[in-house]
């Protein structure tokens, strides 16, 4: 067989198995999702009322916000149900409900996340490039330095979907926008009605420590070092001291962006049958082996 | 939506006075600090947060 035989039979196994992962309802993203930013809306009264404290409420609310992207995310690649059904509306509510508490606009967060998929490590175009950094440590500052008022990685998403222009783009300008301004809208309300410790726990705080988090891993982990473009060098697998879990499903985020509509609790079993074919295609794996 | 962009401009100065303002009082209550220079808490909690907000928005950095 020749380079070109070889790799098209490369192509046409990892096709067959993505396809194996591709499809259905998942039902425990949905759960998450929606569940999660239940919790997070039944922590207000609670606290409020005094009837948890608020050490509780803190550790319960960073949870919830940390674990508010993901579920959403399924839901921007229109993994719940595919674009043109009947149903479609049931995806976006999942999309909407579930990202609510990281005041991330669900429209937002898709045009950005797309445009991410396609132009990844570009300096230029791809949204989340500012979470680049050279080591794990400078990652972390990176995250803070991107929310400084003045910087340019807190401009960057705005900037994107200002300079893509299309009604899309502009609605999900709008979105976050709208969205910013709520937020600081009940911050400031809540803080003067005399909840500003309340709402400081309930999601000022745990927003910060999320993004930090959510930046870290779902951004910087799996692209680092971020310097090559393509699609089987543009990210990877890697094996996190924090595990799956700790990560939230990132070390596999390598088959996210080759297969984009496998749901995040399959890419683990994707990336263990797919393994063999990504050595082959020369993709970094960080010695993941399972 | 320009008024709203143009009120993000002075993004950090708001949130000095509209939340950080509060957040301060709430903390010195619950604390029982002294307040200093015998302002009211109020006061001093309006000039610091607005403060903070105000070379925030100048820096274009909180930290």
């Amino acid at each position: 067989m020749n380079s070109r035989a070889d790799t098209a039979e490369l192509t046409r196994q990892e096709r067959a198995i993505a396809a194996k992962y591709q499809g259905g309802f998942p039902w425990l993203m949905a759960f998450w999702g929606v569940g999660n930013s239940c919790v997070w809306v039944a922590l207000w009264p609670l606290t409020l009322t005094g009837l948890i404290p608020l050490w509780l409420t803190f550790i319960v609310a960073t949870a919830n916000v940390m674990l508010s992207y993901l579920p959403s995310h399924d839901a921007q690649h229109d993994i719940f149900i595919a674009r043109g059904s009947k149903r479609h509306w049931i995806n976006e509510l999942i999309g909407h409900v579930s990202i609510f508490p990281l005041v991330l606009a669900f429209r937002t967060a898709r045009e950005t996340h797309l445009g991410h998929h396609r132009h990844a490590n570009d300096p230029a175009l791809d949204p989340d490039y500012p979470s680049h950094a050279p080591n794990a440590w400078a990652a972390l500052w990176k995250t803070i330095e991107n929310r400084q008022p003045g910087s340019a990685g807190k401009a960057r998403y705005g900037a994107y979907l200002t300079a893509k222009g299309t009604p899309a783009a502009k609605a999900a300008l709008r979105d976050g926008l709208l969205m910013q301004t709520f937020f600081y809208t009940v911050l400031a309300a809540m803080a003067w009605a005399g909840y500003a410790i309340e709402v400081a726990v309930l999601w000022w705080l745990p927003r910060h420590i999320a993004q930090t988090y959510i930046s870290f891993f779902l951004s910087w982990a799996p692209h680092h070092p971020a310097q090559e473009q393509g699609r089987y060098r543009e990210t990877r697998a890697f094996k996190s001291r924090l595990g799956n879990l700790g990560s939230m499903g990132m070390q596999y985020h390598i088959v996210h962006h080759l297969y984009p509509t496998i749901p995040l609790t399959k890419t683990p079993a994707a990336y263990r049958e797919l393994r063999p074919i990504l050595e082959a295609r020369g993709c970094e794996l960080g010695g993941l082996a399972r | 939506m320009k008024i709203v962009a143009a009120a993000f401009k002075l993004g950090p100065f708001w949130f000095g006075l509209a939340f950080l303002a509060p957040l301060i009082m709430a903390v010195w209550q619950r604390a029982a600090w002294p307040v200093p220079f015998s302002l009211s808490l109020l006061t001093f909690a309006l000039i610091t947060g607005g403060t903070l907000g105000a070379i925030a928005t100048w820096r274009g950095r909180w930290i």
